[in-house]
């Protein structure tokens, strides 16, 4: 009977381990700024998903591109229409990973500073780039705030400006989420 | 004529640009008081994407839905609300709501069925890097019950 609970426990444990040390959310906020004397623009999503595994390093983040708003809705038609083509490549996404996960002591709450390391891809282009990110961990540790402030180059992407130039060649973009526990399925 | 030409030229910028104004300010679209499109149950449209997730995307593109389905999951940060219906084994329907409901969000609790109208962005695939079930993503949600 013992010999039966014992192995019953390593089973539990190898499925509860498979989530074990992830945190996600599908509520992330990514904000996206361009500024330039003929126009300002800017669009938010809050419906990105993220995933964060502590073990590892490993985090990565993805948005709709039309799940993105923006204050005019000409904008945001140009914006899916002209230059994202959201149609063709509905989806933005970043994979990447924590250089320094040392410095990260997730079992400690506070707050860190982490270089990420990764590929972007936007606009059916993958890039290779390299961030700096906010972590903080909360007072019970099973709650994380990710966040990232970095430049996306259009050119990179392949997303054609308008001749007049009214986005910036450089797009500021921001990245937050809060991220809990997964719970084993 | 030559008197009377800067005027029809003026006048002509005028209108052009009057007429640029309200094209370039144009508002965006109130989802709650546009007509719906289509309607479905949660498990309904989850099975569809279950069977032919490519093509039903193309169909509800910036489609207006209305989905009735049980609630799986709340979350209320003061003006940022979302929702989350029970689907199929391999998707839920997430929606963001508007600010204005999530007042009436306080009064729903998991496992309360509602109808929810919203529009349609699109979905991701369920993803095994993402520890994630497949998702059916609207925007601009309102609950009609």
């Amino acid at each position: 009977m013992k010999k039966t609970l014992f192995i019953l426990s390593l089973l539990t444990l190898s499925i509860i381990g498979n989530s074990q040390g992830k945190l996600a959310t599908k509520t992330a906020k990514i904000t996206f700024h361009s500024e330039t004397p003929i126009e300002k623009i800017e669009a938010t999503t809050n419906q990105a998903a993220a995933i964060l595994n502590k073990k590892t390093g490993e985090i990565a983040f993805k948005a709709l591109i039309k799940s993105f708003e923006f204050e005019k809705a000409l904008m945001q038609e140009h914006f899916n229409e002209n230059y994202m083509e959201s149609e063709t490549y509905p989806k933005a996404m970043f994979k990447g990973k924590i250089e320094d996960l040392s410095a990260v002591n997730f079992d400690q709450p506070g707050n860190y500073d982490a270089t990420v390391k990764g590929s972007l891809t936007i606009h059916g282009e993958t890039k290779p780039i390299t961030v700096s990110a906010k972590i903080k961990v909360k007072e019970d540790k099973k709650n994380i705030d990710v966040s990232s402030n970095f430049k996306v180059k259009l050119e990179d992407y392949n997303i054609k400006n308008d001749k007049i130039k009214n986005i910036a060649s450089d797009i500021d973009v921001n990245v937050n989420g809060s991220l809990t526990e997964l719970q084993k399925k | 004529m030559r008197k009377v030409l800067p005027f029809i030229i003026v006048l002509i910028l005028a209108v052009a640009a009057y007429g640029w104004f309200f094209v370039y300010n144009k508002p965006h679209k109130d989802i709650a008081k546009s007509k719906t499109d289509f309607t479905f149950l949660a498990t309904e449209l989850s099975l569809k994407f279950e069977t032919e997730a490519k093509k039903t995307n193309s169909k509800l593109n910036e489609k207006v839905l209305s989905i009735e389905g049980t609630i799986h999951s709340i979350s209320n940060q003061d003006t940022l609300c979302f929702i989350t219906l029970k689907g199929s084994k391999n998707y839920v329907i997430s929606s963001e709501l508007t600010k204005d409901e999530c007042t009436s969000l306080r009064k729903l609790k998991t496992g309360d069925r509602v109808k929810l109208k919203g529009l349609y962005v699109g979905y991701f695939e369920a993803d095994e890097d993402f520890e994630m079930i497949g998702d059916i993503k609207l925007k601009k949600t309102t609950i009609s019950k």
